[in-house]
């Protein structure tokens, strides 16, 4: 016989038997609680767990009989094994409550050896019954996760059968047979996603490098003629701005105007949009476009420093010596100095720094921003808007504004080009970003530069010295140790919401 | 009217029982006592009531509630006259119910009386 210990309710509307067969009980060292009434015993049941109900029969209001009858009629309660309790004389009693359910009787002078027999026996059942309830309700998940698999969900982690698999059974071995397997082909859709995925974001690098990498040619095309870079800044992130606003309204994804956003679209105008553009026109005089293009990588690693130091995303010396491999690259090229580049002093190199430095803080400050799930083109439009009218008084006041008959008349292409590319490349990288992942999207730095070589070999004639060759060797380097999204990558808050990139 | 003698109106052996039966622990068992002196008189006054307006039912679950405990607490001749005046409730008879209410209501305060004494013991 089992001696577990069960928690008992005792039901007897009459105090002093319900005290004595509750202090009887308990004697026995089960937990007994106890009610008065048929309608209390019901909601004590449904409130609480018990394993045994002791029911006095003979009760007003609602009888023995009827709180048997609730209680077997009640799906949640029906295995609950319950023990009437009928004075001697009353037997027809005893009989029909076992009719109706009752796994027991005692009477009300009952013998404690025979309450303790009773009572234990009960338990036993119940155990039994909980066991066995607990076997078909396995069964039943077990089932349930061959469903689940069905729906091409292989991850064993969300099947949940962990703790039947534990069981020393039939049931645990084929539970741990089904892990096995449905972890198998989860293993192997995860090798082919990631392979997928390396090919895609990789031919999606390849487009934004061919993009973007147009932005350093064009803009030392223009830089060359000795424009104002502050006049050439608005234009571009002027024409960027009615591009934007275009496509906004076409697709009715606008801008927010609550004060919160539009002070996060000025400060991202500000360091993602004026201040790198203004660098980069600047220095776009001096320096060629592919030293430029190639500078411009320095971005990765100095995002990669900072984030690491605010503690925004985890060092990994696999990345790191990647992205320190992009820095020897912009090193390579400063050593050798003008005539092996082309720039007449290394200060100029220094200043083409700015721009990466640019956007790194940006990057930074996007991450101390407190995080939004904003629409992607609303935002855009909304950085380079704010860039666009914050450089507008500065232009003016400064008298470095290009007429709008010279910007369209000779520039306007040059403008437009910039501009469009600059909000198709935005646009790619976010998708990149969402398709890739964070990490790997934060390689296009490197695409863009190795784009923005070519179209200089191609549409300015520049020349690669071998220590540019150097450098670009050290570029594909770096790409090769950082590879693609991996399962346990997730997106790190900095580099998500890179996204919101405004102009080139 | 039938005749009790001292060991029917209280009888203390038992008490002993009842101790078995809770596990053995006195204190427990003066709890259980004041319990039933406690509701006794209302039990008392719920019989002589169904008694009085000839109410079977109400005698019957009255008388038989009063049966069982005053077996328990010693009231041997109590039980006797509750278990009576069950039988004529269920049967759905009152004749000599008020008589036996009364002999019930005597026959409690002399057990209750030696209870006491009992506890004061």
């Amino acid at each position: 016989m089992s001696n577990a210990k069960g928690r008992v309710l005792v039901v007897d509307d009459h105090k002093p038997s319900r005290l004595k067969l509750a202090l009887a009980v308990g004697a026995l060292g089960h937990e007994t609680e106890s009610v008065a009434s048929g309608e209390e015993c019901l909601a004590a049941l449904r409130g609480a767990r018990f394993d045994m109900v002791l029911l006095d029969i003979v009760m007003p209001g609602m009888d023995g009989f009827q709180v048997l009858a609730a209680i077997k009629g009640d799906p949640a309660l029906r295995d609950l094994p319950v023990i009437v309790i009928s004075a001697l004389e009353e037997m027809d009693d005893a009989v029909r409550a076992i009719e109706l359910g009752a796994d027991d009787f005692l009477t009300k002078n009952f013998n404690p050896v025979l309450l303790k027999a009773r009572v234990g026996a009960g338990l036993e059942r119940k155990r039994l019954r909980d066991h066995e309830l607990e076997y078909l309700r396995q069964v039943d998940r077990l089932a349930a996760a061959s469903g689940v698999v069905e729906g091409k969900d292989f991850d064993p982690a969300r099947l949940g059968l962990d703790d039947i698999a534990a069981r020393d059974d039939r049931l645990g071995n084929l539970a741990r047979v089904f892990l096995d397997m449905a972890g198998e082909v989860y293993r192997r859709e995860q090798n082919l996603r990631k392979q997928i995925s390396l090919l895609k974001g990789g031919f999606l690098l390849m487009l934004l490098g061919a993009c973007w990498g147009l932005i350093p040619s064009l803009s030392r095309n223009l830089m060359l003629d000795g424009l104002n870079p502050l006049g050439v800044a608005f234009w571009t992130l002027g024409s960027g701005a009615a591009i934007m606003l275009t496509l906004s309204v076409l697709t009715g994804r606008l801008p927010q105007t609550g004060w919160p956003a539009v002070r996060r679209y000025l400060i991202l105008g500000l360091t993602g949009g004026v201040l790198p553009q203004l660098f980069l026109f600047w220095v776009a005089a001096e320096v060629p476009a592919m030293i430029i293009a190639i500078v411009l990588a320095a971005e990765s690693f100095m995002v990669f420093i900072l984030a690491a130091v605010l503690g925004l995303e985890a060092p990994n010396l696999k990345r790191f010596m990647g992205l320190s491999l992009g820095l020897a690259c912009v090193v390579l090229i400063m050593v050798p100095g003008s005539e092996s580049t082309g720039v007449s002093s290394w200060i100029w190199i220094v200043a083409t720094l700015g721009v990466p430095l640019c956007y790194a803080i940006e990057d930074v400050v996007i991450a101390t921003l407190p995080e939004e799930r904003t629409d992607v083109v609303g935002a855009t439009t909304g950085i380079i808007v704010a860039a666009a009218l914050l450089l507008m008084p500065v232009t003016v006041a400064t008298g470095a504004m290009i007429s709008p008959a010279d910007a369209m008349s000779k520039y306007g292409t040059s403008f437009l080009l910039i501009a469009g590319i600059s909000a198709f490349s935005t646009m790619l990288l976010i998708f990149i970003i969402r398709t890739a992942g964070a990490v790997f999207a934060s390689q296009a730095g490197y695409a863009m530069t190795a784009g923005g070589i070519l179209w200089s070999v191609i549409l300015l004639n520049e020349s690669m010295s071998v220590w540019i060759w150097a450098a670009l060797a050290c570029l594909v380097s770096g790409l090769v140790l950082v590879m693609p999204k991996q399962a346990e990558d997730i997106p790190t808050p900095d580099l998500a919401l890179r996204t919101e990139r405004s102009g080139a | 009217m039938s005749l009790a003698g001292p060991d029917e109106v209280f009888d203390a052996a038992a008490l002993d029982t009842l101790l078995d039966m809770i596990g053995g622990d006195p204190a427990a068992l003066s709890e259980l006592i004041e319990s039933f002196l406690d509701e006794g008189p209302g039990l008392i006054g719920r019989i002589e009531k169904a008694a009085a307006d000839a109410d079977a039912d109400a005698l019957r679950q009255a008388a038989h509630t009063m049966k069982s405990s005053a077996a328990d607490f010693g009231a041997m001749d109590l039980a006797r006259l509750c278990r009576e005046m069950e039988m004529l409730g269920r049967a759905g008879r009152m004749d000599g119910a008020k008589e036996l209410a009364a002999e019930a209501a005597a026959s409690w305060r002399a057990a209750a009386a030696a209870l006491h004494a009992y506890l004061k013991d």
